[in-house]
């Protein structure tokens, strides 16, 4: 791993309204590392997210690509820096096949960027399948008719088709069957062999556990613990998660 | 009939077994379940084929029945006249497909062609303004006009249905103004050629319709624009989120779509040889019924400009065919109401299962 983090994240802090959704949240995440955001409902995973992916601002704290102090302008400055994200509602058209979906707003052209260069299209996005080892029944098919797991096979190889060093995932696997899941996580296994870092978030501890090297937990806006995911255990996570221990 | 039947089921089975298969994934095993999504999505290419080629067959039957049934059918001047039929709706078909393939609509073409028609009919009225003048006059006109309705759709999110439709009153309106209701004639020779003349031995106008429908064609196919034509009417929010100019693509399409009007205008003048305010009533519709006959979704995403000319030709076939038989125009409208009716249902069917 690198000594200077891909990302890092220093006293982030973001309140709508009166609701305070993140307080003074410390974040790293180097270079590959996959590492799971966790925590209960509301507990800020998405605000942080958005807030990484541009889409959000951050009310106070700092944001630095690689140790360079970096400022969104909005969802297009992270992808500009190689920081890509998954959303859970995938923002596929439905319409076009993998091909046309993976090339939707950066087709490549030829001819003056007019005419679209179909046959580059297809080889590079065959060589980009075939390297994320993600395997579709045709990738001529519309995404329409595709499975859940092929479908956020598409919205991944998507995002990161364009050299990305980072790739966001919302609950990937949230609306999949078991082998689906698992043909998610091994694209991510993939993606962390090819030198590209993961965000996953996710509330299925047991997905979390077999493909992360870390565990963030979240609870009403604060990191409560960071854990290498082999020093931890599911039962540990799920205490941090609701708050149990300090309960009792 | 066995066949088909067991078919039907399988085909009506599938759906269920996925949703089990969701709700105890446990007891699914992994090949059985590929193999089913595999064949659910295979089925509904061939559902896809089927109405394609669905399509250009009811052509050829639309053509040997006519045949059979008038010995004037089948000739080289009929088929001419068919085609000069089809050209003037098929010019703004090919556009409207564009705007509908968009997920939008624009009701404005037939009025457009009669305020483009009189606009080129002034130009024409001049001796020494040739042919291309008032069709660039026309065109003009229709494509300014085409891009007030695209900026109030881009611009203020107003419906394309309801912005068209105030411009198909407002451009009829202005039409009737601008002429005080006089039919215009008297133009000058050269614009009346392009109207009645022909080159190498075909009429000037389905030359104009056949470059249109070819340049459309490679377009769709081939260019980036038309990529996000598509894109915005399959999923407008992914367009949007991948940074297709949606604002950008909505005016240039609905100024094209007056630009082509525009064309059609100007080309009906000259074949009539005379502009009148009132032409082109009704052209919209018949051109939005070619386009659905053809199988593009009214939804937006999915269609082509290929399509809507087959469509058009259908039209134009069995208006013609039944003129040829003697029956009269109003069953004609029912007849034509019927092929609509079927290419819908063909249509759902086609996608019955798609989600």
């Amino acid at each position: 791993m690198d000594a200077v983090p891909l990302l890092s994240l220093k006293g982030i802090s973001k309140a709508f309204g009166a609701v305070v959704a993140l307080e003074g949240v410390d974040f790293e995440i180097s270079r590959p590392e996959v590492v799971a955001l966790v925590g209960d409902n509301g507990a800020g995973k998405s605000t942080l997210i958005k807030i990484i992916s541009g889409v959000l601002h951050a009310d106070s704290g700092q944001i630095r690509v690689e140790g360079l102090p970096v400022r969104y302008t909005g969802p297009e400055s992270p992808k500009l820096l190689g920081i890509e994200t998954v959303y859970q509602d995938l923002a596929l058209v439905n319409t076009f096949d993998t091909i046309q979906n993976i090339y939707l707003g950066r087709e490549i052209t030829g001819l003056g960027g007019i005419f679209l260069d179909h046959k580059r299209m297809h080889q590079e996005a065959k060589k980009h399948l075939t390297t994320l080892d993600i395997n579709l029944p045709s990738i001529r098919k519309k995404v329409r008719y595709l499975s859940g797991g092929q479908r956020q096979a598409v919205a991944i190889s998507r995002a990161t088709g364009w050299g990305a060093k980072l790739i966001i995932m919302d609950e990937p696997t949230a609306a999949l069957g078991v082998k689906e899941s698992r043909q998610v996580l091994k694209v991510v296994k993939t993606l962390r062999a090819s030198n590209v870092s993961v965000i996953l978030v996710s509330h299925n501890i047991e997905h979390v556990f077999a493909i992360t090297d870390r565990i963030t937990v979240l609870r009403h806006g604060r990191v409560v613990a960071s854990r290498q995911t082999h020093a931890t255990s599911p039962e540990e996570i799920v205490r941090l998660i609701t708050g149990a221990s300090l309960a009792q | 009939m066995d066949l088909a039947n067991g078919k039907k089921r399988e085909g009506r089975r599938t759906p269920d077994l996925t949703n089990d298969s969701r709700s105890s994934p446990e007891t699914d095993s992994p090949e059985s379940r590929s193999n089913r999504l595999a064949t659910k999505g295979g089925e509904h290419r061939y559902r896809e084929t089927i109405l394609q080629l669905g399509l250009y067959g009811a052509l050829l039957i639309l053509i040997g029945f006519f045949s059979v049934c008038s010995p004037y059918f089948f000739t080289v001047t009929n088929a001419e006249n068919i085609l000069l039929q089809a050209s003037i709706v098929g010019m703004v078909a090919i556009a409207q497909t564009f705007v509908i393939v968009s997920g939008g609509i624009d009701l404005s073409v037939g009025s457009m062609i009669g305020l483009t028609g009189v606009t080129a009919g002034f130009v024409a009225l001049r001796p020494d303004t040739g042919p291309i003048l008032p069709f660039f006059a026309a065109i003009t006109m229709g494509a300014l006009a085409g891009a007030v309705n695209g900026g109030l759709i881009a611009m203020f999110r107003i419906p394309p249905f309801i912005v068209t439709l105030a411009s198909l009153y407002a451009a009829r309106g202005l039409a009737l103004i601008l002429t005080n209701t006089q039919n215009l004639y008297g133009f000058n020779p050269g614009f009346k050629f392009v109207g009645a003349g022909r080159i190498a031995g075909f009429p000037i106008i389905i030359l104009i319709f056949i470059s249109l429908s070819v340049i459309a064609y490679v377009l769709q196919e081939h260019t980036r624009f038309a990529r996000h034509v598509y894109a915005i009417g399959g999923g407008r929010r992914a367009a949007e989120f991948f940074g297709v100019s949606v604002r950008r693509v909505e005016l240039i399409l609905y100024a094209v779509s007056g630009a082509v009007a525009g064309l059609a205008g100007a080309a009906l003048a000259a074949r009539v040889a005379s502009a009148e305010p009132t032409a082109g009533i009704g052209f919209e519709l018949t051109a939005i019924a070619a386009v659905i006959i053809g199988g593009t979704s009214l939804s937006g995403g999915e269609g082509g400009v290929q399509r809507s000319i087959v469509g058009m030709l259908i039209l134009a076939i069995i208006s013609n065919g039944l003129n040829l038989m003697a029956v009269p125009s109003y069953y004609q409208q029912v007849i034509s109401a019927a092929v609509i009716v079927v290419a819908v249902v063909a249509d759902q069917w086609s996608k019955a299962r798609a989600e």
